[in-house]
């Protein structure tokens, strides 16, 4: 049976700490029925080779802790649009910087003789921070903010106005 | 492929079935084990990775109540529908019920 506390302590390092204690001793309660009733059907004991299936058949110990935990995200399927439409704005600024670069260091030897990959370095290290910030900012909100956000009363007359050149597409009957 | 879009599809369908079930089997006090024996014996079959946190999700919005107990020298915890529960499942009958009639028109 040392298996099963094996199994059981995988499991155990994922849960939720309050709960710990009593999800694992139902848990446990009900593998030990499983077990004893398959031994009274077998009129044995089970083998090891029987034990492993039996816990391959309930599954990987983290998705097996996983549905004990609520639902979470860092950023979630409301707020990843806009996170990824702001992270893709951060791009269109670093991307030109960076094609700048590249020319500044292949065209220019003056340039190339001052160590342009210290630029190089400092334009990664600004890359990194922004991503870094944008998505603690959205964590941020994801946390605290969406769910008073998303409560609020949406107004159709705020909606912004059509865009110049586009005509409308929405007719009724007249 | 044709395989993961059946069975996303079926455990959808299932997830709100086997709430039902849950609920309306614990109109009688009963802990998971003999619960999911109960429930396979009628052929609705449900595996303990799905019922135990599904228990653990109706209790914390109130629709069970749980407590340890030493039944056979061995400690259980055993469930039962509360009063907020029953109103709970009523309603969901009610609504499988109008859907199950509709859909028995439409397919």
């Amino acid at each position: 049976m040392e298996l099963i506390d094996r199994y059981l302590q995988a499991i155990r390092f994922w849960l939720p700490k309050k709960q710990r204690n009593d999800i694992l001793a139902e848990l446990s309660e009900d593998l030990r029925s499983q077990i004893e009733d398959k031994e009274t059907e077998l009129g044995r004991k089970m083998n090891d080779g029987e034990l492993e299936a039996l816990l391959k058949q309930i599954g990987d110990p983290l998705l097996v802790a996983e549905r004990y935990l609520p639902q979470q995200h860092v950023v979630g399927p409301v707020l990843f649009p806009i996170y990824c439409l702001v992270l893709k704005m951060f791009a269109l600024v670093f991307i030109p910087w960076l094609l700048l670069w590249l020319g500044y260091t292949v065209f220019s030897p003056a340039y190339r003789a001052q160590d342009p990959f210290h630029q190089l370095a400092a334009l990664w290290t600004a890359v990194l921070s922004w991503f870094f910030f944008v998505t603690v900012g959205f964590a941020f909100v994801e946390r605290f903010l969406l769910k008073s956000w998303m409560h609020k009363d949406w107004d159709p007359r705020k909606l912004p106005p059509i865009k110049a050149g586009h005509a409308s597409q929405f007719t009724t009957r007249p | 492929m044709n395989d993961g879009v059946f069975e996303q599809h079926r455990l959808e369908l299932r997830c709100g079935c086997l709430t039902m079930a849950a609920l309306g089997q614990l109109r009688t006090e009963q802990y998971g084990y003999a619960l999911r024996q109960k429930l396979a014996g009628l052929g609705l079959a449900i595996d303990e990775g799905t019922l135990y946190p599904l228990l653990r999700r109706l209790e914390s919005q109130g629709l069970l109540v749980s407590e340890w107990r030493e039944e056979d020298k061995r400690k259980k915890r055993f469930y039962r529908l509360s009063p907020e529960g029953r109103k709970i499942l009523k309603q969901l009958l009610a609504e499988w019920e109008s859907i199950n009639k509709a859909l028995n028109q439409i397919l």
